[in-house]
């Protein structure tokens, strides 16, 4: 049976992404062939690990999910894994992925055409039919040890930010023997709370707002006890606690563990990135403050945490809202240069290329694992880490119908190398207060220009314009 | 007419008769010379004598060096069993199945087109660095001379190789650290053997010695230390690295020993060897290198003799 394109989906982050045009998709398998003094070839090996592409063109008929941007105004897939998966037959099946980095992101227009999003994306994590699905491995308690008891559930943000925590939704919460039931645990970040509980076993319950108090609804999203696995007994209603933890800056992240009893004690561990301090945390149930300490970093467990529930239903998958479908058109695409105003543009280019490097690691083990003939507790088979090398370069291209522009004296340019930014708008073409998306170049300079000129058509001069953006300094 | 370049399939390397998966091998002989050279006859016009080259004479045995990489497997080096080839790894084990080597030689060697006797192991090494197959380095002295064999080869279709992917290790810093602060990119293993050789005053002065291409041969070649060493490339460094080589705030006779042990399994899951290195650590460094992660690297020293 074959499949017809309408009756595919592609799904990123959540999101199914429209204007979809085509979607090729590939992994491959390094093997190394191993060869013997004496013998010559016998096999063949893997030596190196798995990695797969996608690549997905589409049109831009509306928001696109992937420009989300931070609390710094960076584009969150410059630091951000991504997953997703491409569903067919009724959404009943899947190529799905995880622990994929966009590695090029690309925006072309001509003048009367819908631009087109080229997407290329590596995939280092799992691929293949089941590539979301993911299950923990770890038993937080067993990584506590002894100087936190127990715990009942806890969940970590991705990439340790703290919006990752607000708009990761529910990555994993790990739910262990806890006799007792009911709680909340809150956090702050500068003046966001986050707010965890759970209730009647069912629900888990997250708020995103100023007034933790706050009834649930609204800002509150929850996510069920499938999620959660088994978890405490029921308590009626809603209680909060309210923490004074320190506030953490964009860099920091956050682990709670719930108390054991409602008597019992809640403790967190904090860690901020621009101190690279590691901060515990308990308290009563009664929110008042029994400890906070500074940890020597030996006593905080690493724990990797799943980046996606497990689901036997791709549709699943899609736990985002469709943008708005609209459409630009050539009227409204403005073009926006600081250092001189411009003629007709016939076309224009947009491209972030980011370099990714995975590091992997050696697997983890122990004697029990080999008195048992068994595998690694830790098998380290995707990248413990996946960093973007700095940096991101943007090259942004414009050819335009010359009327009064002049091309610049190439000397004076090189020796001023003058910084300049550029912005493409695209507006909704029915309502041009609207931008659909946005495209900035801060700081980026003027590269080349090339003038063309034949018998068939107007004097053109295309100017291609280069940024690099860096990790720390602001864009 | 003389013999053709020996293929890389054509060439068998076997030790002590047992025919080893080797990747790479490198074989070298040489003669210990000393020159003579002495005052000559008188000469009138220096009015004195010149110094005269007489001869090359031996002052020692003829001594080689083979140096061989290959593909640790399960039947090379198993649970049950470590072949003698690789002794050193039997006394690295986690269990000490061996504490002391032996000074008996290897003989019936072959690499390639050449035989020889009297082989001594000195190294045993390897590396594991994730997804790749696991490779290991051996060193042996040889004494005695080569002779020439026809080429000769054997056949393996298929063979359990030991892979990182499937290999895992266990790290204990002092008791202080364990394997859950380390992410490691490269794990070395090295066990080494120093070696004295001793002669018989007048043993090597028969005939039959000097008849022989080998010439004179060492009577014992005993053991005078063995150490392993651990190197671990990684993301993390231990802190409070004190002069004893503990990382911990405070000295005490009781403080745990820096412990690395390294599981090696097949691709297909099957259990290999067990190497562990219990001792302090020795050195430790961090590289930042534009381009690439930060890295450290720790040394553990164990002294087994």
């Amino acid at each position: 049976m074959s499949y017809s394109n309408y009756e595919q989906k592609v799904v990123i982050n959540g999101y199914e992404l429209p204007g979809v045009q085509s979607v090729d998709g590939s992994y491959g398998i390094s093997e190394k062939p191993v060869r013997v003094a004496g013998v010559g070839f016998i096999d063949a090996i893997v030596d190196q690990p798995l990695q797969g592409n996608f690549s997905i063109n589409r049109k831009m008929v509306g928001y696109d999910p992937l420009l989300e941007t931070d609390f710094n105004g960076k584009y969150r897939f410059d630091e951000e894994e991504i997953n997703g998966a491409i569903l067919y037959d009724d959404s009943s099946k899947g190529f799905s992925f995880n622990q994929a980095r966009i590695s090029r992101y690309s925006v072309t227009c001509s003048v009367g055409e819908i631009p087109d999003i080229q997407t290329d994306i590596t995939v280092y994590g799992n691929l293949g039919k089941n590539g979301l699905e993911q299950t923990g491995t770890n038993s937080i308690t067993q990584a506590l040890g002894t100087f936190w008891g127990y715990s009942s559930w806890f969940f970590k943000p991705q990439n340790g930010t703290d919006r990752s925590i607000i708009q990761s939704r529910v990555r994993l919460l790990q739910g262990t023997n806890n006799s007792q039931g009911g709680g909340i645990s809150h956090s702050f970040f500068g003046n966001i709370y986050l707010s965890l509980l759970y209730r009647n076993l069912e629900e888990v319950w997250f708020f995103l707002g100023e007034d933790p108090t706050a009834d649930p609804g609204g800002s509150w999203f929850y996510t069920s006890r499938d999620v959660m696995g088994q978890v405490a007994s029921p308590t009626n209603g809603f209680t909060y606690l309210i923490s004074e933890s320190k506030a953490l800056g964009p860099n920091g992240w956050i682990e709670w563990f719930s108390a054991e009893s409602l008597s019992g004690d809640y403790k967190a561990i904090f860690y901020n990135h621009s101190n690279q301090q590691y901060y515990g945390f308990r308290r009563d149930n009664t929110a008042n403050l029994i400890s906070n300490q500074s940890l020597p970093i030996s006593s905080v467990p690493t724990v990797s945490i799943p980046t996606r529930i497990q689901t036997d239903n791709f549709l699943d998958y899609i736990t985002e809202a469709t943008p708005d479908i609209v459409y630009p058109n050539q009227s409204s695409i403005k073009v926006i240069l600081d250092d001189f105003s411009i003629d007709a543009i016939s076309d224009f280019s947009y491209t972030r290329t980011i370099n990714t490097s995975p590091v992997y690691a050696l697997p983890k083990g122990n004697a029990q694992n080999w008195i048992q003939g068994a595998p690694a507790n830790s098998v380290n088979i995707n990248p413990v880490q996946i960093d973007t090398q700095y940096p991101i370069e943007t090259d942004i291209n414009f050819s335009i119908i010359v009327d009064e522009y002049e091309i610049r004296e190439i000397k004076d340019r090189v020796q001023a190398a003058p910084k300049t930014s550029v912005e493409i708008q695209i507006l909704d073409g029915k309502d041009q207060a609207r931008v659909i998306n946005s495209f900035k170049g801060r700081g980026v300079r003027l590269v080349s220009e090339s003038l063309n000129s034949s018998t068939d058509g107007e004097m053109s001069i295309s100017l291609t314009y280069k940024g690099y953006e860096s990790y720390h300094n602001e864009i | 007419m003389s013999n053709k370049f020996l293929r890389f399939e054509d060439g068998k390397i076997s030790l002590n008769g047992k025919e080893l998966m080797v990747n790479s091998a490198s074989l070298s002989i040489a003669p210990g010379l000393d020159i003579e050279r002495v005052y000559g006859d008188y000469d009138s016009r220096i009015n004195g004598a010149r110094v005269e080259f007489v001869n090359f004479h031996p002052n020692n045995h003829i001594k080689g060096k083979l140096d061989i990489s290959f593909y640790i497997s399960a039947d090379i080096i198993s649970v049950n069993n470590v072949n003698r080839l690789f002794e050193l790894a039997e006394i690295g084990s986690a269990d000490k199945a061996k504490s002391k080597i032996s000074e008996m030689p290897l003989n019936n060697n072959i690499v390639g087109r050449y035989t020889f006797d009297n082989l001594y192991l000195n190294n045993f090494s390897f590396q594991l660095s994730p997804f790749s197959l696991i490779r290991a380095n051996a060193s042996y002295d040889i004494y005695g001379t080569i002779k020439k064999i026809p080429d000769s080869y054997f056949s393996k279709a298929d063979a359990n190789f030991a892979h990182s992917l499937k290999s895992f290790s266990d790290i204990k810093i002092s008791n202080e650290l364990s394997s859950d602060e380390f992410e490691m990119t490269s794990l070395n293993y090295e066990i080494n053997v120093e070696r004295k050789v001793n002669n018989r005053i007048r043993a090597n002065e028969s005939s039959t010695v000097k008849n022989s291409t080998s010439g004179a041969l060492p009577f014992r070649v005993s053991c005078e230390k063995i150490e392993s060493n651990v190197t671990i490339e990684s993301n993390n460094m231990p802190d409070n690295l004190n002069e004893y080589g503990d990382s911990s705030y405070f000295y005490s006779e009781n403080t745990a020993k820096s412990v690395a042990d390294i599981f090696l399994y097949s691709l297909s899951g099957d259990r290999i060897y067990r190497f562990q290195c219990s001792g302090k650590i020795m050195n430790q460094s961090l590289d930042i290198s534009e381009g690439q992660h930060a890295k450290s690297k720790i040394v553990i020293k164990e002294v087994i003799k």
